[in-house]
């Protein structure tokens, strides 16, 4: 795939006898987006950080627009804009000062370094603040800054590291909005995240990683349709502790059912054939002494689809 | 090389904004070398010494007449303890008491005669009074006995001859022939260029530089923990880069603060620093090892609290031990040779090279050749702790 921006091959890091990336393979396109989606601890940030070629990978490759990125490599690094998941910029400086710093270690210099950093000040919606000193900067007004440097230099990929993590509802969406924008500038985007909402809205295919692994890769279509005609319900119950157990186990025995994900109140089953599992978890829940105090059922998402190949929700991790 | 600069440029640029960092970088060692050069800054011209006279006798005031000529200012006192407390605050270098009966001693056959001496024991200047007073009080002995020999010979008590015999002892005094003895201080040629401020401007340039240096490593542990430094990695900038960009800013910030030590010391205290090419060199030098030394510890250190918990005690250590609060001339041979395992050891001799020595680059090019060696030491030292930091 000679067209690819971004080709991993076997990516696998250990640290000591911890294996975090086992054998992790996926490319992106110029344009595309591609959301990789895990709980925290997943094995993302790692995958991450041997894409920006800050981590050496203890086995195989990353190439970026052919070049193979290491912590060595330097020239091929200007292809890339990293965005950490964390705020990496220097508090007492202002925007400006920090798009101008990291812009320069890009090359950038001149008119068209000025240039740069007015249009993404445009982007992320702070031009009027851009020579304020960051420290003085709301958590999401930080985040979208944080974005701002990793775009400055126009990369051909960029990565995005759960860039919405900690932020108010509003900073969020336009966050969101402004990584939107980038699919229609060409720029190849890796966008990690544990929630699957983002990763529905923004990314064009998406890689579900858990405990190091890629586990299903696709267009959100693809990966639902792997569920087939597989339908989420929620259950809210309410009982002694061992009767919701028991309750728990007697869910897992309908038919159709292939998982059980118990809740902090309850549990959400996915299953072929809705009405039948909702009517035998009524029956159940009578023999045991549980009251069902509500019932949510969803169209097969994201969540489901983790759920159905991990038997553990992406929120938790568990 | 271009990352380098830019990274050198923005981290002088932060630090020149935080004015605290100004603070200990520039006021605080210009404060010190003012202060240490006024309070060590010279000999005073003339020494200054109390004298409480008990005697009322002509003797008595002689003996004070012949110290005013010895050169030392003589201040009257009429008490003990007003004499003991000036002393001990050092108002006056030392106090002398002239007893009751000194008159009489002094005229006596034998003409044995005592005055009692108080020093403080920390007065720098204790020495050269107490010779002082030592030599007025055997000028005055030698009149004394010029005066008896006189008036022995002529076998007469009459007191117009003991006073014509005074008379003429003094004058014989004054006109003999005298063996004086040059003093030369080893390691101070140029000693009559040389104040108190030409010891305290190396020595405190030497101790900052060196300290702001080690702080430097804040910068560092700063960087990353904000998460900076590997994103600047992500860029096209290696660890060698990284580290020689941020060291880079704190060089120019030691060189600034170098030449304004320098500039003080030449312009407003009048210090001959002599070959200025030496002087630049080795300030250069010095302020890349600081940095270098500092990366060092930014580099080890996890936190910005140990970097200081490291630096300060290292920092003044070496300098003490190094020579830059007291001159390793004062030391004994093997603290001398101790002190030398510091590099403030061979800043602080290759200062007293160029100063004191009127060397040059040539004359202090093996204490440049040591300083240059550690300096590449502790930076590849760094590079290498670095990397293996931000590996994990």
């Amino acid at each position: 795939m000679a067209d690819l921006v971004l080709d991993c091959r076997d990516l696998v890091r250990r640290f000591d006898s911890l294996v975090a990336v086992d054998g992790v393979s996926f490319g992106i396109g110029p344009g595309e987006t591609y959301g990789l989606l895990g709980p925290n601890g997943a094995g993302k940030t790692t995958t991450i950080s041997m894409v920006a070629g800050l981590l050496e990978p203890s086995g195989g490759t990353v190439t970026v627009l052919g070049q193979e990125i290491t912590p060595r490599s330097t020239t091929a690094k200007g292809a890339i804009g990293l965005v950490p998941q964390d705020i990496a910029l220097y508090p007492d400086l202002s925007a400006r000062e920090n798009l101008t710093f990291f812009a320069k270690l890009q090359g950038l210099r001149g008119s068209e370094l000025a240039t740069r950093i007015d249009e993404v000040l445009d982007i992320v919606g702070l031009a009027d603040r851009a020579g304020d000193k960051i420290d003085t900067y709301s958590g999401g007004m930080k985040r979208r800054a944080n974005i701002a440097v990793g775009m400055v230099h126009q990369p051909t990929l960029l990565i995005l590291d759960e860039p919405t993590v900690g932020v108010d509802p509003q900073s969020r969406n336009a966050i969101l909005e402004s990584v939107d924008a980038l699919s229609t500038t060409g720029m190849a985007v890796l966008y990690t995240t544990h929630y699957m909402e983002e990763a529905e809205r923004l990314c064009d295919r998406i890689g579900i990683i858990d405990s190091g692994k890629l586990i299903a890769e696709g267009t959100r279509e693809e990966l639902v349709a792997r569920l087939g005609d597989s339908t989420a319900v929620t259950f809210r119950a309410d009982g002694p502790v061992e009767a919701v157990r028991g309750w728990r186990d007697d869910l897992s025995q309908l038919r159709t059912v292939s998982t059980v994900q118990p809740q902090e109140y309850g549990a959400t089953v996915t299953c072929g054939h809705a009405s039948e599992v909702v009517a035998g978890a009524f029956s159940a829940a009578e023999k045991r002494g549980v009251t069902i105090g509500g019932v949510d059922v969803t169209a097969p998402d994201l969540e489901a689809v983790f759920l159905s190949l991990t038997g553990k929700a992406l929120r938790d991790g568990s | 090389m271009s990352n380098v600069l830019t990274i050198g440029w923005f981290e002088t640029k932060r630090y020149l904004g935080d004015k605290v960092a100004l603070f200990t970088t520039v006021v605080m060692p210009v404060l010190l070398v003012v202060l240490i050069g006024l309070s060590f800054g010279s000999t005073p011209d003339r020494l200054s010494i109390g004298v409480l006279t008990e005697d009322p006798g002509p003797a008595a005031s002689e003996f004070t007449q012949q110290l005013e000529s010895a050169n030392l200012d003589v201040i009257d006192y009429t008490s003990q303890d007003d004499l003991a407390r000036d002393i001990r605050l050092g108002f006056i270098t030392a106090g002398l008491t002239v007893p009751a009966g000194f008159s009489a001693a002094a005229d006596s056959p034998d003409g044995q005669a005592t005055v009692t001496m108080s020093i403080d024991q920390t007065s720098a200047n204790g020495g050269a009074i107490a010779s002082a007073i030592q030599s007025a009080a055997a000028q005055f002995a030698e009149q004394r006995n010029a005066v008896r020999v006189a008036t022995n010979a002529l076998g007469t008590s009459d007191p117009a001859v003991a006073d014509a015999a005074n008379t003429s002892a003094q004058q014989v005094i004054a006109s003999t022939g005298e063996t004086t003895v040059d003093e030369t201080t080893l390691g101070a040629l140029n000693e009559s260029d040389r104040n108190g401020f030409a010891s305290a401007v190396p020595t405190q340039l030497t101790l900052f530089v060196f300290l702001n240096g080690l702080l430097a490593g804040m910068t560092l542990v700063e960087s990353r923990r904000l998460g900076v430094s590997k994103r600047m990695l992500a860029t096209p900038t290696g660890i060698g880069p990284h580290i020689l960009g941020i060291g880079l800013g704190r060089w120019w910030l030691g060189g600034i603060q170098a030449a304004l030590l320098l500039a003080i010391g030449a312009l407003l205290f009048g210090v001959d620093f002599g070959n200025w090419g030496a002087v630049a060199v080795l300030a250069v030098v010095w302020t890349a090892l600081a940095a270098a030394v500092g990366m060092l510890i930014g580099s080890l250190a996890r936190t910005a609290d140990q970097v200081v918990a490291i630096s300060v005690p290292l920092g003044i250590g070496m300098g003490m031990l190094g020579g830059s609060m007291w001159p390793l001339s004062v030391v004994p041979p093997f603290m001398r040779a101790i002190a030398h395992a510091t590099p403030h050891a061979w800043a602080n001799d290759a200062w007293i090279a160029i100063i004191d020595g009127g060397a040059g680059v040539g004359g202090i090019a093996t204490e440049l050749l040591v300083l240059s060696a550690v300096t590449v030491a502790m930076a590849s030292l760094a590079v290498f702790f670095l990397r293996r930091t931000l590996s994990k």
